[in-house]
């Protein structure tokens, strides 16, 4: 059973220069106990999506089309009228913090720089578990016991600003993790961290994964933390999903011209050879006014007519692996041939 | 390489005051701390560290955008570490700095052609014809269109703005460039760009860099040797392929241990070593070595005098593990 | 559309658009009146006080009566075709005594607040861009300029150098620039530190080159704001001081002096008091709006 469906999800955003269209009709689910990894550059929208299924688009973001299934129940925020838009809004917020929770980017600007750790720490039990205050303690002390900080006692009446980075980092996973949600959302966990503190949280979340048995999705545009991390990994590029598949077809196998030039784009610290990089040449789709075709045809040293034109339908390889590229179409063999 | 030299930095310290008040307890942040290294023509020097480390201040020491408070930065045979700004002109001609943030480091109500021209203007080269004539050859050097002289830099993407800021550099024809992380704010695909661009411009000119960065593998990638600091200090320098394979100091090898590889089955294998604790403050750093807090090795001898950086083969390593 | 094998051609390079920008090259400014536009209460106040600028300017040959000009057979007169605002107690028109009083209020407002910009920017962008003991010991002066009541320094400086335009110009400002150095120097003093200042200074640009083309340009959103809040400030004192009778002395006219002639009969000749109050009240509301939708617009975090 999948813990998370999403079918056909779009999200545009209106601004002073027109529509920008972030996510462009994206499906995937996200299956028990499994560690999705969604990689994409910026604006590519893989944040805008888990913003979408969260409820917590900024003002000038809407989901206009679309279906999310959280356990099978329907959450999804497209087509709604005023009063299922008031029920909508009361889900959500029993869901979010309870049975999806989110860890974000930037530690600093998620906690709230005025408030006790503890306190901070203690919010989310209080509202969602109805537990007297000394039990909602007793919790967070054993949260902050759990995701490393030493002598919790003496940590839980400090203010945000007196933890370090990595420490901030880690009470966001505590707050995150404080009524064991099912789902755990992590955008970007560790890109402001240093890499010996990268190595520390990611130890983290692998750990409590394992041992609570929640499915994990995984932002992130760094390969290496990927390759480390997921089971499943969502390439996503112009607001598409471009590739899909399980971590050894994604890196060994790779099909879509974008992944391959990604792979071939970073450097693996373990060779020896000192070969130039690959770059893409080229920068991103501008989602303002969004290509019809495939959104990397511009960049892509494969491009055919028909790339301009169409956007390419999905090509299964296994039963895990799937990709949206026309080189895969009969038409694009014999023409090579 | 003493006889092609560039660059030499010797026991320099940087050291700020923060006492908040007049009356309250003097504060100083030793971000460096006695760093000496060589940079010859045409060489890359990487240099790694965490956050607070000191490795920025470092680079904008030796640009002179923060003043040296004791030791010595001789370029091209000269001091310039105690020199005041206004006799500073010709060693500001030779020598650039590429930004961080490329949405940072760009004057948004400036145009592109503006920027890029701004240099040539201060050091009164050439005549303005020569000069726009130069500013369509630089855009055309980093892969930017004639007509982008007229926009303005929030319309570019991130990694378009770091090559108009590479352009800026290029413009006054430097010997030497400081690179603070010019790559950490772009997307993966973007970096490798950069990376190839700066790459180039060396093969075509010659020039120096000094590479700052965090991500190892991208250090390991350009530079042909490589510092890691630590708290203000190098702890460990050597040739970049031989650092990388058999790193010596503690701190050297945890950090690379904690390198993400981007292949999963190598990955999820790898042993990382986990570093126990956090970076101690820099205003109240610990006694003898600075990383004896969260070194695995760690002797009673390490807290008390600090290990000198000496040669062990073809490496420096500050450590009273390789003493002989 | 039919899939042919024709449409399976390879790209050459010419046809892809690899570093397009699909957003129009638009200025600060440009952009900044785009965002303006949208604020209906601010444009409807620039609206207002730019009739009341060239109401001001064209006063002579809108009207045929001046200012100080008695029409005592027609004393207190109602509006009417040839009195539009209708006359005062001395048979006085008081569309055209609005229009010059507006003259007055209008030019103290606009040249308080352009003579406090000057010497605010000056000041302010020293003070941050030095910095150390300097900015210590130029902040101090400006505290304690400010620790005494802007209208003690106003009453003062009318009382030696007489009850003009001048006077009150000078009383206005010697205290009120203050604002605006704190204001430039805080811009100055955050952006000093952004990379783009660091790179002029790495290129061997000069101080005074960093100071204005890299620091104060792009401070100009809040100060345009803070000078635009300047502006109702300055003629609400001009207001104040002729209305308790210390500021431009008659025949001349202000808003101020005249809602002060007006008030003492405003028992029976209420009208001729709402003229020169509904004038300020419209005028300090339109600025606000003004400033208020400057600021939205002005502000680099709503791109």
């Amino acid at each position: 059973m999948s813990i998370l469906k999403v079918e056909n999800l779009v999200t545009n955003f209106s601004t002073d220069q027109g529509t920008v269209q972030a996510v462009r009709g994206i499906s995937f689910e996200v299956k028990q106990q499994e560690v999705l990894g969604i990689v994409g550059e910026s604006g590519s929208g893989k944040s805008v999506t888990m913003f979408s299924v969260m409820g917590l688009l900024a003002d000038n973001g809407r989901v206009d089309d679309g279906k999310i299934y959280f356990e099978e129940q329907d959450i999804s925020p497209s087509h709604l009228d005023k009063a299922a838009r008031k029920t909508y809004e009361k889900q959500m917020q029993k869901l979010r913090g309870n049975d999806i929770a989110m860890i974000f980017q930037d530690p600093m600007t998620f906690l709230n720089p005025v408030l006790k750790i503890g306190k901070q720490l203690m919010e989310p039990i209080l509202i969602h578990d109805k537990c007297s205050k000394k039990e909602a303690k007793e919790r967070a002390l054993n949260l902050m016991n759990l995701v490393g900080i030493p002598s919790p006692q003496s940590r839980f009446n400090q203010y945000p600003h007196q933890f370090s980075g990595g420490m901030r980092q880690r009470i966001i996973i505590a707050i995150a993790l404080a009524c064991n949600p099912k789902l755990i959302i992590a955008d970007e966990p560790t890109t402001a961290l240093d890499v010996t503190i990268q190595a520390q949280v990611l130890e983290l979340i692998q750990k409590i994964q394992a041992d609570r048995g929640s499915s994990v999705i995984m932002i992130t545009h760094d390969l290496g933390v990927v390759a480390s991390m997921c089971d499943r990994i969502l390439i996503m590029y112009g607001g598409k999903i471009v590739e899909e598949g399980t971590d050894r077809e994604i890196f060994y196998k790779p099909k879509h011209p974008y992944t391959i030039g990604l792979l071939a784009c970073v450097h693996n610290p373990d060779s020896t050879s000192k070969e130039a990089l690959v770059p893409i040449p080229g920068s991103p789709p501008d989602l303002l006014n969004p290509p019809v075709g495939c959104p990397f045809v511009d960049r892509c040293e494969h491009a055919m007519l028909v790339c301009k034109q169409m956007m390419p339908d999905e090509t299964r390889f296994s039963d895990t692996h799937l990709c949206r590229c026309w080189l895969n179409h009969k038409f694009a063999k014999e023409a090579k041939v | 390489m003493s006889e092609n030299k560039l660059l030499a930095v010797n026991q320099l310290q940087v050291y700020f005051d923060i006492t908040p008040s007049m009356f309250a307890k003097k504060a100083i942040v030793k971000a460096v701390d006695g760093v000496s290294f060589e940079i010859g023509k045409g060489e890359t020097f990487g240099l790694v560290g965490e956050s607070g480390c000191g490795k920025t201040t470092l680079g904008k020491a030796i640009v002179r955008i923060y003043n040296p408070t004791s030791g010595n930065i001789i370029f091209d045979g000269v001091d310039i570490a105690n020199k005041k700004n206004k006799d500073l002109k010709s060693y500001r001609k030779q020598v650039q700095m590429v930004f961080q943030d490329p949405y940072a480091s760009l004057n948004p109500r400036m145009t592109v052609g503006e920027i890029i021209k701004e240099p040539m203007e201060i050091h009164n080269l050439y005549t303005p014809a020569e000069r726009n004539q130069k500013v369509q050859e630089l855009l055309e050097i980093v892969g930017l269109k004639p007509d982008h002289i007229r926009r303005y830099p929030n319309e570019f993407s991130g990694g378009q703005r770091q090559r108009i800021g590479i352009a800026r550099t290029l413009a006054l024809d430097p010997d030497f460039v400081v690179c603070d992380e010019p790559v950490s704010a772009l997307d993966v695909s973007i970096q490798a760009q950069i990376i190839n661009l700066l790459e180039k411009i060396q093969r075509d000119t010659g020039v120096s860099y000094l590479f700052i960065a965090h991500d190892i593998s991208m250090v390991k990638h350009i530079s042909h040797r490589i510092g890691v600091m630590y708290l203000g200090k190098l702890v460990e320098c050597g040739e970049s392929e031989d650092l990388y394979r058999n790193p010596l100091h503690p701190y050297t090898k945890a950090l690379l241990s904690s390198v993400p590889i981007p292949d999963p089955d190598i990955a999820k294998s790898k042993k990382r070593i986990i570093l126990e604790g956090e970076l101690p403050s820099p205003i109240n750093l610990p006694s003898g070595c600075r990383f004896r807090t969260r070194c695995p090795y760690a002797t009673e001898r390490c807290g008390e005098s600090e290990p000198p950086l000496t040669q062990v083969g073809t490496r420096d390593v500050s450590c009273f593990l390789y003493e002989k | 559309m039919e899939l042919s094998k024709d449409l399976f051609r390879k790209l050459e390079d010419n046809e892809k658009n690899s570093e397009f920008i699909a957003v129009q090259s638009r200025t600060y400014l440009q952009d900044a009146w785009i965002r303006f536009r949208r604020n209906k209460l601010a444009l409807a106040g620039l609206v207002f006080i730019t009739i009341m600028i060239l109401g001001a300017i064209f006063v002579p040959i809108l009207s045929r009566y001046t200012y100080e000009g008695q029409d005592i057979a027609n004393r207190h007169a109602l509006p009417s075709a040839a009195h539009w605002f209708g006359t005062d107690k001395f048979g006085r028109d008081i569309f055209v005594r609005i229009f010059y009083g507006a003259r007055i209020s209008l030019s103290i407002g606009f040249l308080a607040a352009f003579i406090n910009l000057c010497i605010g920017i000056v000041y302010g962008g020293i003070s941050g861009f030095v910095g150390g003991r300097v900015d210590l010991f130029m902040m101090r002066v400006v505290d304690i300029l400010y620790s005494v009541p802007e209208m003690l320094y106003v009453i003062l400086i009318m009382v030696v150098l007489g009850s003009n335009m001048t006077s009150i110009l000078i009383g206005i400002c010697i205290s009120s620039w203050v604002g605006m150095a704190r204001l430039v120097r805080t811009q100055v003093l955050s952006l000093k530190q952004q990379e783009f200042s660091l790179a002029a200074q790495v290129m061997g640009a000069s101080n005074t080159r960093i100071l204005f083309k890299h620091l104060i340009v792009n401070s100009i959103g809040p100060i345009i704001v803070s000078v635009t809040m300047m502006v109702p400030s300055a003629i609400f004192t001009e207001a104040f001081l002729s209305m308790v009778g210390i500021g431009i002395s008659i025949p001349m006219s202000s808003w101020g002096t005249m809602a002060n002639e007006a008030r003492e009969l405003y028992q029976n000749y209420p009208i001729e008091i709402i003229w020169p109050i509904a004038c300020i009240c419209l005028t300090m509301l339109s600025l606000n709006f003004i400033g208020d939708g400057l600021g939205d617009s002005l502000d680099p975090n709503k791109k």
